[in-house]
């Protein structure tokens, strides 16, 4: 079960209503239990036996919480510190990476000898592994220097790890959030119901009818993996890509955030218009905010952050960025994204300082924001390229293609290579850049959707409801964070 | 619980629990519109005129069924495949009738087989026809176990009859569908709006090729084409009136081949085709006796009479037929006389059939057609 399973929304979401607010209604325990019970039904359906995975992080993380809290010894609360990181690392270490790492070792070895090949273990990556474990481990941490209490019960945590509208794919929300969430009986209402099917069908809408629909555009280019000279191409799929995973991955986030709405918990923002980002760093403060903040937090402030100058800070925001990368997927081309993530905030970082740019940014005003916001979302597409493709054999000329290493621009060649369904694609794809740009100037569309006259707010979510069910492609494509 | 509920919903931030509940019955009406409207004005006129598949009279049988309800006539209808469409003389049955108020359709679909033509039963039998002549030709009983490349048909035709498939039409059919068959059929709840989905796409991309000027759209290119023969007319018009009783059709085949083409097609054609699934019938653990039977059940059982017409076969394809080749068929039609209500014509048998009557091996040409005419009128007559 994901979230676009006609399932969810007709029974899961239901009954989940109905016994929070049914038979647990405002019994703050109870209703906690049915959330944890139904968050773990979600996880069962949606991932099967990996739900064991799920507990034993839950409960290590609680235990070493409690423990931490409940000692001043330093050497006891790293000690259980070190239990929390090394299991959470390891879940990830053996489900995600090992199959990497091992394929890795036998590309090295194939250099010094031709005999010497360790087999994958093909070990499936459970769902959502990156998000709870990365949960899970900031309240461990958090515990650890004494910047937050334990929870006081060990529901209210387990409902923290493994509450369902967040627990696949996100937002990592931190547990003094959620804490403050449960902290009272949950208690819907009708404005914040609204608000929840207005960002659920939002969600629907922009992963069925945008992403899904560009997305097929993307596929053809770089599974082909032909005509990879054509730069009319490169950029049509590169820019259908980037298209594809904001609405892809912006719309789990709208889902989650408004199934959350509607059981009566606020989950935080994720995203807020990342493509228009006038710089790196500010494309940072807007794209998947929940991880970007974690990784502030968590990997780039404890490697020294900028407070320890020049080279310190360099070397925290690469391995932050390169880590970053390698947690998007066990594969060398998202490593690679990170650390061209990772060299264009350095050189924003440094170029900012230099008197002439400086200067000239100063002086055009609204020319240089421009100017500015080309530079950064033409950079902020090229990673997208890297993200996108991991066999190289492909995403080498690509690359090139894109910055313009070569390369040819033949009009008629590209559209007769794209798939048939070719304006529509064209329409939506403008249909967004014109949306974005909009909510990128003014911003809180949902929430002003969410607070009109019945009439209006009706006309428009009954609206996109039928657009999402008539513009789907013939297959739906899973969510691409699902992956990580 | 419900009043818990409600207490809780009402009166936070302005919006109160009547609020939300317009909201949602205001969004569930633009929905229900929306969809509608997108399906008959985006979709359908392009399945009609054979721009998004490759027939256009794939798509008639449910409209088909609104135009013979409001006919206050006699009404007649054949149901069944190309071999229907190419031997029922709808207005010629008319005119030979001697009574004035009888309404004789021929909504026969290319193609076509019991199991997916018995989706439109429940809707058959809401319009109240009065007689329904339904084919059954070997063809209509092979096995699908003898088929191959049949899914692909079977998806489309079920997808488009989606697109016109109401709640009430909804009925026993569902039970015979097979389990991998059933998702290309639209359900309100668990599959809604697939049909749709699986042609809007195709036509709102046509839609914008017109308004940029790539391509032409007044609605019928087949017409334009000169392919009137896959087009259909709009329905409920006059044009749409005279089609469901007299559809046009090709020129016959078999008067494109010379002396050596026919002789082979004879000789070695007509051999190969009756080895074929479609020429040795089965019986038994068949969806598409399955489908016969519930067909003619429903109708039976809703007081319809029902006719089993047996088309003629090419006169040489039947010198050709080996000893007990049809004896299922046989044994089927007479399984079905069992039911109330239902009588048989088998053409099949009779010595009148000579080649020239023919279009090609199975179906019928312009005297073929007349001959068929004058034995239904008479039959037709008695009824009346």
């Amino acid at each position: 079960m994901d979230f676009v399973t006609p399932e969810y929304y007709l029974y899961f979401l239901p009954v989940v209503f109905l016994l929070t607010f049914g038979i647990a209604s405002r019994q703050r325990r109870r209703q906690i239990l049915i959330l944890l019970i139904m968050s773990y039904v979600f996880f069962w359906l949606a991932s099967g036996w990996h739900l064991i995975l799920l507990l034993i992080s839950t409960c290590i993380d609680w235990t070493a919480g409690r423990k931490m809290h409940e000692t001043d010894d330093h050497a006891l609360r790293k000690r259980w510190l070190r239990i929390s990181l090394i299991t959470n690392l390891s879940l990830l270490g053996v489900f995600k990476y090992l199959d990497f790492l091992i394929e890795s070792w036998n590309l090295v070895s194939l250099r010094f000898t031709d005999s010497l090949d360790v087999g994958a273990v093909g070990l499936a990556l459970p769902v959502g592994i990156s998000f709870y474990t990365f949960q899970t481990m900031s309240y461990a941490i958090d515990i650890y220097r004494k910047k937050q209490k334990p929870y006081d019960s060990f529901l209210d945590f387990a409902c923290y790890a493994a509450f369902f509208p967040q627990l696949v794919a996100g937002p990592i929300v931190r547990a003094d959030h959620f804490r403050e969430q449960i902290k009272e009986p949950l208690a819907p209402s009708a404005y914040r119901f609204r608000l929840g099917l207005t960002l659920i069908i939002y969600g629907i809408a922009k992963k069925l009818v945008i992403a899904d629909n560009v997305a097929v555009h993307a596929n053809e280019v770089f599974i082909e993996g032909e005509h990879l000279a054509n730069i009319g191409l490169i950029w049509w799929a590169t820019l259908c890509f980037g298209i594809q995973i904001y609405c892809d991955f912006s719309a789990y986030s709208d889902i989650a955030i408004g199934s959350a709405h509607l059981i009566g918990v606020e989950l935080p923002e994720n995203f807020k218009t990342p493509y228009a980002a006038t710089s790196p760093q500010d494309f940072w403060r807007r794209w998947h905010i929940s991880l970007s903040t974690w990784l502030r937090d968590y990997l780039y402030i404890p490697l020294g952050g900028s407070r320890n100058g020049r080279n310190r800070m360099i070397f925290a925001l690469m391995m932050t960025m390169l880590l970053g990368g390698l947690w998007h997927g066990a594969s060398w081309n998202f490593v690679l994204w990170g650390l061209v993530h990772g060299l264009l905030l350095i050189v924003h970082r440094f170029g900012k300082e230099i008197p002439f740019i400086k200067g000239f940014f100063g002086a055009t005003g609204r020319i240089g924001v421009l100017l500015s916001w080309t530079i950064t979302q033409f950079f902020v597409f090229f990673t997208w390229l890297i993200f996108r493709v991991e066999d190289t054999a492909v995403l080498i000329p690509s690359m090139k293609t894109f910055v313009g290493w070569g390369g040819y621009f033949d009009r008629e060649e590209a559209y007769e290579f794209l798939p048939e369904i070719k304006f529509l694609t064209f329409t939506l794809a403008s249909c967004f850049v014109l949306l974005h740009g909009i909510s990128g100037k003014i911003g809180g569309g949902k929430e002003w959707l969410a607070r009109r006259h019945p009439v209006i707010w009706g006309a428009a979510c009954g609206t996109m409801l039928s657009l999402a069910f008539y513009l789907r492609p013939a297959e739906t494509i899973d969510f691409i964070y699902f992956r990580f | 619980m419900v009043v818990i509920m409600a207490e809780s919903l009402s009166e936070k931030n302005n919006l109160n629990l009547a609020g939300l509940l317009k909201s949602i019955f205001i969004g569930s009406i633009v929905l229900i519109i929306s969809t509608q409207t997108l399906s008959t004005y985006i979709i359908q006129p392009l399945i009609f005129d054979s721009t998004l598949v490759r027939h256009g009279r794939y798509a008639i049988s449910f409209d088909a069924w609104e135009t013979i309800e409001k006919d206050e006539q006699y009404s007649v209808v054949g149901i069944g495949s190309s071999l229907t469409q190419y031997g029922l003389n709808g207005s010629c049955i008319d005119s030979s009738i001697m009574t004035n108020d009888v309404g004789v359709y021929n909504i026969g679909i290319p193609g076509g087989y019991p199991y997916v033509e018995m989706m439109q039963t429940e809707r058959a039998i809401n319009s109240h026809p009065d007689v329904i002549i339904l084919e059954l030709n070997p063809i209509n009983l092979f096995s699908f176990s003898d088929a191959t490349g049949l899914n692909d048909y079977i998806e489309m035709r079920f997808e488009i009859n989606s697109l016109f498939l109401k709640i009430s039409d909804f009925g026993g059919w569902e039970e015979i569908i097979r389990v991998e068959d059933l998702s290309h059929i639209d359900h309100p709840l668990s599959n809604p709006y697939n049909s749709e989905n699986t042609y809007f796409n195709s036509a709102a991309e046509y839609h914008l090729k017109s308004l940029v000027g790539s391509e032409i759209n007044d609605g019928s290119w087949a017409k334009n084409a000169g392919l009137q023969y896959l087009a259909v007319p709009e329905p409920h018009t006059s044009e749409w009136n005279n089609y469901l009783q007299n559809p046009p059709l090709l020129p016959r085949y078999l008067d494109t081949f010379n002396n050596t083409e026919l002789e082979y097609y004879e000789n070695i054609t007509i051999p190969n085709f009756l080895e074929r699934a479609r020429y040795n019938p089965h019986s038994e653990s068949n969806l598409n006796k399955l489908a016969l039977e519930y067909m003619v059940k429903s109708f039976s059982n809703n007081g319809i009479k029902t006719i089993l017409l047996s088309y003629p076969i090419y006169p040489t394809a039947v010198s050709l037929l080996s000893e007990n080749q049809f004896d299922q068929h046989n044994n089927t039609i007479l399984d079905l006389l069992g039911y109330d209500n239902v009588e048989s014509l088998n053409l099949i048998w009779l010595d009148i059939w000579e080649n020239q009557d023919f279009y090609d091996i199975e179906h019928l040409d312009v005297s073929g057609r007349e001959k068929v005419c004058s034995i239904m009128s008479a039959k037709l007559a008695q009824m009346v």
